[in-house]
């Protein structure tokens, strides 16, 4: 949201009555640019089996742009995960693609996001906010959520819904900017 | 940081407009104009702000970097 796009999550859907890959295939589709971490394939913690939602949607993702609607070919996606390579273990049919990794460090996914949306804007579009930026009024927002959270009566900040939370961070993202700069005794900078 | 931990799609305002929305932005951040989530919130958008202003003021000083949030 930092840098100016509108987030789909699989998160996003809770309806019983629709097939979930269905909507995530809509969800796809809908957008022009896909952000997948394969580092969430993790240990289930009851079954102790893997998920592999994760890998499930990059197939879609990937699929779509090598044989969908022409539209799908020119689609724009970032590989993420926690260690160089460890793909070629985990998912070696990706090999030879370039996949990022962050070291599950939040400031360098912060970077890589944003350093890769900033390369694929149009070209006459003027460049995003630096990633130290984003990543200092990250730690502001972290900083005050438990009083949004308390504000609104809600439950920890880490069981907000994926559509409150991204309604919250729309709201707080510019009022941080406005009182770190504030404090800075100078108009908003980049 | 919930946007990242899992398979995430970024869209630009030409994201369907499907469900009701209930909370509705359009502000600017850094010189980047926030775009508007389509997701349905149990808030109205004066909840929200009134939330977020609250906490700011609260944590104005710490905000501001004169003391540690």
């Amino acid at each position: 949201m930092a840098c100016g796009y509108a987030p789909r999550c699989a998160l996003d859907y809770n309806d019983s009555g629709v097939v979930r890959f269905t909507e995530i295939v809509n969800m796809i589709t809908a957008c022009d640019r896909s952000i997948h971490d394969i580092s969430r394939v993790e240990l289930d913690r009851k079954s102790l089996l893997p998920r592999f939602n994760m890998p499930l949607e990059l197939g879609a993702d990937l699929g779509l742009r090598l044989a969908g609607p022409q539209l799908q070919r020119r689609r724009k996606s970032l590989i993420l995960d926690s260690e160089a390579h460890r793909y070629d273990k985990t998912l070696s049919d990706i090999s030879g693609m370039d996949i990022e990794a962050h070291s599950n460090d939040a400031r360098e996914i912060i970077r890589l996001v944003r350093d890769w949306l900033n390369a694929n804007r149009e070209a006459d579009a003027p460049p995003l906010p630096g990633a130290a930026a984003i990543n200092d009024d990250h730690n502001a927002y972290l900083g005050i959520a438990h009083d949004i959270v308390a504000n609104l009566r809600l439950d920890p900040h880490d069981d907000l819904p994926h559509s409150d939370y991204l309604h919250v961070v729309a709201v707080a993202l510019p009022r941080i900017e406005i009182a770190r700069a504030g404090a800075l005794g100078a108009s908003p900078t980049r | 940081m919930s946007l990242i931990l899992g398979g995430m799609t970024a869209a630009k305002s030409s994201a369907p407009k499907t469900g009701h929305r209930t909370a509705k932005v359009s502000s600017t951040y850094r010189g980047v104009r926030v775009q508007a989530t389509d997701g349905q919130s149990r808030f109205t958008l004066d909840q929200i702000k009134q939330a977020v202003e609250a906490a700011v003021v609260k944590n104005a000083d710490a905000l501001a970097g004169r003391t540690k949030a």
